[in-house]
């Protein structure tokens, strides 16, 4: 996916960028490199996998990452300030009644800190489009099949703010480690087109 | 209206590259039929209050 995205127009554009940037001394290659670097460091589906294994062994932690997530997620080493700025993190459990799902309908919005950095699909403008309108037949696309009474609740990133879905704890999941059970935690599920 | 996340930046403002106005952001659950004409779903957008209208208004 990253050699798809390098050989895009987008990037065609970013790099121009760049090189202006850097003829007119506003910038250095290293800082660039150094800004980037920094900001994907760590940055791993594996750090939303732990939040949500956490929340499915720990119930207070649980209440206190739907309550405000920005604040518990330093529990476990993690937090928003990975940028330039803050971002607000708001956390959607999935329940049997609602299953939750994220976009960004304007560009690419995604807690690349927590999730690593975006799949291409996130970015395209079918799903960005296509996921508000009829979000049971892009999941259903995505091989998720809902049942039909379950509500789907899609939410719309900001500038500002970055959502992360709590999915549903898997039955027969009883004897699991908090470990294991971030292993059975899957990027696409913590974005909203899977189950788990 | 489900939720008031905080006041942030307008980023209308910072994109032009103006000193952002502050406002108060309110996250907004829309029902797909209102949205759409269709659809049995929910869509939340988080709305910054200068792209809101009094309901009073909307209505006469």
């Amino acid at each position: 996916m990253s050699g798809a995205h390098a050989s895009s127009a987008v990037a065609a554009r970013v790099r121009r960028l760049e090189e202006r940037l850097i003829e007119a001394g506003l910038v250095s290659d290293a800082e660039l490199d150094d800004i980037v670097a920094r900001y994907l460091a760590g940055a791993s589906p594996l750090n939303g996998a732990r939040i949500v294994a956490r929340a499915w062994t720990d119930d207070g932690f649980r209440a206190r990452l739907l309550r405000d997530a920005n604040a518990a997620i330093p529990e476990l080493g993690l937090s928003m300030r990975g940028g330039l700025q803050e971002q607000r993190l708001k956390v959607v459990a999935n329940t049997r009644e609602r299953h939750n799902v994220v976009v960004c309908t304007l560009c690419s919005c995604y807690p690349i800190g927590l999730l690593g950095p975006s799949p291409s699909w996130y970015k395209s403008e079918a799903y960005r489009s296509r996921v508000v309108r009829e979000p049971r037949a892009v999941l259903g696309e995505f091989g998720l099949v809902l049942p039909a009474d379950v509500e789907i609740t899609v939410w719309d990133s900001s500038a500002e703010s970055r959502y992360l879905v709590l999915p549903f704890r898997p039955v027969d999941t009883a004897g699991l480690t908090e470990e294991q059970l971030a292993q059975l935690v899957t990027r696409e599920g913590l974005i909203g087109t899977a189950a788990v | 209206m489900i939720e008031l996340p905080g006041e942030w930046p307008l980023a209308d403002d910072r994109a032009r590259g103006f000193e952002p106005r502050v406002e108060p952001v309110y996250t907004v659950r829309f029902a797909a039929g209102e949205l759409w004409g269709g659809g049995a779903h929910w869509v939340t957008v988080d709305l910054w209050q200068s792209y809101l209208e009094p309901v009073t208004e909307v209505g006469t």
